[in-house]
């Protein structure tokens, strides 16, 4: 549906955003051009242009239904790859332990910035951890990148080398 | 024809996108293994996984007879 409504009222005027099939919201915007006529009158035409702004940043957000599904998406994938007390953990705490290949603990809670505790040998948080995917992904494709990646030698180095240290 | 079938996830914004081939036609191997090749390219890290979910060692190149493999996007920190 490539344009849905657009409305002004005086001098204000009501944005409405519509939906494209992607899934992308657009929000038409408001232009105005002036014309001279032979009296010298100046005519104001208002007109409302549907569809992508074009003199700024493409305003894009993803609206909530896909962003939604793809949680969804990404948090049954995760549960794939968890062992039962993990997945126990996760549905009670929302969070997620795991053992590093270098033998240490940490605590992968659901989110994105800085969810990653290293843990000490009471369980207890020593210091947080932030380094997670750049691209935006549902949080638990996130915790399942800090996951994989905790897991692995090379890669926990790697993830400790790239983390910042809160 | 006999059918072996191999996965490959991508995470990404849509929670995860599968690519599936027979891996006795050459041609889907060979798509797969190229995007595999650009993905890794682009900093993607590749583990092998079994089917019942337990994390293999990480892939640094594309192995056709992999049954499954999960590809975790490039970090950054935060």
């Amino acid at each position: 549906m490539p344009f849905l409504a657009a409305a002004a009222a005086g001098i204000g005027a009501i944005w409405t955003a519509s939906t494209t099939s992607s899934g992308i919201i657009t929000y038409p915007y408001l232009a105005t051009t002036t014309t001279s006529t032979s009296s010298g009158i100046t005519s104001g035409i208002t007109w409302w242009y549907s569809g992508l702004e074009p003199n700024r940043e493409t305003v894009q957000l993803r609206t909530e239904a896909p962003w939604y599904a793809a949680q969804r998406r990404a948090r049954n994938l995760l549960l794939e790859f968890l062992t039962p007390l993990q997945r126990e953990t996760f549905r009670d705490l929302r969070h997620i332990v795991v053992r590093g290949a270098s033998g240490q603990r940490y605590r992968i809670e659901e989110g994105r910035i800085g969810n990653v505790a290293l843990l000490g040998p009471d369980g207890q948080p020593l210091h947080r951890l932030c380094a997670h995917p750049r691209e935006i992904v549902p949080d638990a494709d996130t915790m399942l990148t800090q996951l994989f990646m905790l897991r692995d030698p090379e890669t926990e180095r790697q993830f400790l080398e790239r983390a910042n240290v809160h | 024809m006999e059918i072996k079938i191999s996965a490959m996830d991508v995470l990404d914004t849509t929670g995860h996108t599968r690519t599936s081939w027979n891996r006795l036609r050459p041609e889907e191997v060979e798509s797969a293994r190229e995007q595999f090749e650009s993905l890794v390219a682009k900093g993607y890290k590749a583990f092998r996984v079994s089917d019942d979910g337990v994390q293999d060692e990480q892939m640094k190149t594309f192995d056709p007879l992999a049954e499954r493999m999960l590809l975790i996007p490039p970090i950054v920190g935060g």
